[in-house]
């Protein structure tokens, strides 16, 4: 008997995306903005073509063209899907600038853009991990605020309809967050799960006191919930269902 | 026992959910399980998340252990206290008031680790109170600087409040 064929995914983001840079950038300056392609009305109002280019001190002709960037995708479910970006200019002599500048001349910035794909015929839920983003669009709304620290308490919760949605990352180097040595490479990760909506737990942790000698060391703990719905939630009351332990458990919200 | 109090949630909001929580008569290994109820608003539904569970860890009284206190940001934070060793507190009057020496991480460490907790195994009988403060997140936000300076006075003036100090020195 032939096993039963895969689920078609749900989710899923493009195989390549569109790469356009390196640009210069300061440390710690790309929170301030400090985009260059502003000038030109952001990237986001650019369109991928072969003849383009924008002057960039960092390359040796000082200008960059668009290129082409593999996404490396791994599904773990139908319903969940990741992309991880290498970010990469070996065209760029980066032993010489560094010789001049020092660290300041492997801080780059660049942007990519791509695109999330969702099948089947109704609008989904979903929670999007930013690994290491600082800014992105998905569609036409403007993020300020990704995962720069890959943290992953925090997720973006989208409602999409079926089809393309367009992703553009501003990637960002910082060589205090990244190192100074070797190449200077960015790896930057997209993750996209489908949810049943509803309230869920946050990055699936508590915070709570160790046990010493039979008790806890302190009162407090903590859980991250998150509202995956459109409407706002009301949460109520936390409580221990453990039935075959005997112990005292109180539990009160801090408001 | 429990009080309910309402915690609103924005559409695509995210937010810490703090508790109180005592245990008393708990064998070594305990576990938990958290059920947490909600509705949407403006509907009487009463609707549930699936349990969480989670496993206390359990440490001996002198072992680097984990404390959790109330941050002036309103989130629950947690620092890894070591007490002094029974060897450390050979001949020192019960009275007495030891120093309280604070770790601060580097960056991107995280301060519930095997790493931290077992930084200090070298000096196993320091006259004092190890204190590392996880400073809310592995990058301590500023360095420890400013808004991170924070957590540690705010965690010290905690540690003298509930005298947990006190209380372990004995």
């Amino acid at each position: 008997m032939s096993p039963a064929p895969s689920p078609s995914p749900v989710l899923s983001f493009s195989p390549q995306f569109h790469l356009l840079g390196p640009f210069q950038t300061g440390t710690r300056e790309a929170t301030w903005g400090a985009d260059p392609l502003e000038y030109y009305g952001g990237f986001h109002s650019l369109s991928p073509s072969p003849n383009a280019t924008y002057p960039s001190s960092l390359t040796p002709n000082a200008t960059v063209k668009w290129s082409t960037l593999p996404a490396s995708l791994s599904f773990s479910s139908p319903k969940a899907v990741r992309a991880d970006l290498l970010v990469r200019f070996p065209d760029v002599d980066w032993e010489s600038l560094r010789g001049v500048y020092g660290w300041a001349a492997l801080q780059y910035q660049a942007w990519a853009r791509g695109s999330l794909i969702v099948a089947g015929d109704r609008e989904r839920t979903v929670v999007l991990y930013t690994d290491f983003i600082l800014e992105f669009w998905v569609d036409d709304q403007h993020y300020f605020g990704g995962d720069f620290y890959a943290y992953r308490k925090a997720p973006l919760v989208l409602h999409l309809q079926p089809g393309e949605h367009r992703v553009d990352v501003r990637i960002v180097r910082d060589v205090r967050v990244m190192g100074g040595g070797g190449e200077p490479t960015v790896e930057i990760a997209l993750e996209v799960e489908a949810s049943d909506g509803g309230l869920a737990v946050g990055d699936g942790r508590v915070v709570l006191p160790d046990v010493v000698d039979g008790r806890l060391v302190s009162s407090l703990g903590s859980v991250s919930v998150r509202n995956e719905k459109k409407e706002w939630m009301e949460v109520l009351s936390i409580e221990s269902v453990n039935v075959c332990v005997h112990l005292l458990v109180m539990l009160r919200i801090i408001p | 026992m429990r009080q309910n109090s309402p915690l609103r949630l924005a559409p695509g909001h995210i937010r810490p959910l703090a508790f109180d929580v005592a245990v008393s008569n708990a064998p070594p290994s305990v576990e938990m399980s958290l059920v947490i109820t909600y509705r949407l608003r403006g509907s009487a539904e009463v609707l549930q998340i699936p349990l969480i569970r989670h496993v206390f860890q359990a440490r001996k009284q002198r072992e680097p252990q984990k404390i959790t206190y109330l941050h002036p940001g309103g989130v629950v934070s947690y620092a890894i206290l070591r007490p002094p060793s029974k060897k450390a507190l050979d001949g020192v009057d019960p009275t007495t008031r030891l120093p309280v020496v604070l770790g601060l991480h580097g960056a991107g460490v995280e301060t519930d680790s095997d790493q931290v907790r077992h930084a200090f195994d070298g000096a196993p009988d320091l006259r004092g109170w190890l204190l590392f403060p996880s400073g809310v997140t592995p990058w301590s936000g500023d360095d420890w600087r400013e808004p991170s300076q924070v957590s540690r006075t705010w965690l010290l003036r905690w540690l003298k409040l509930v005298q947990i100090v006190g209380d372990l020195q004995t």
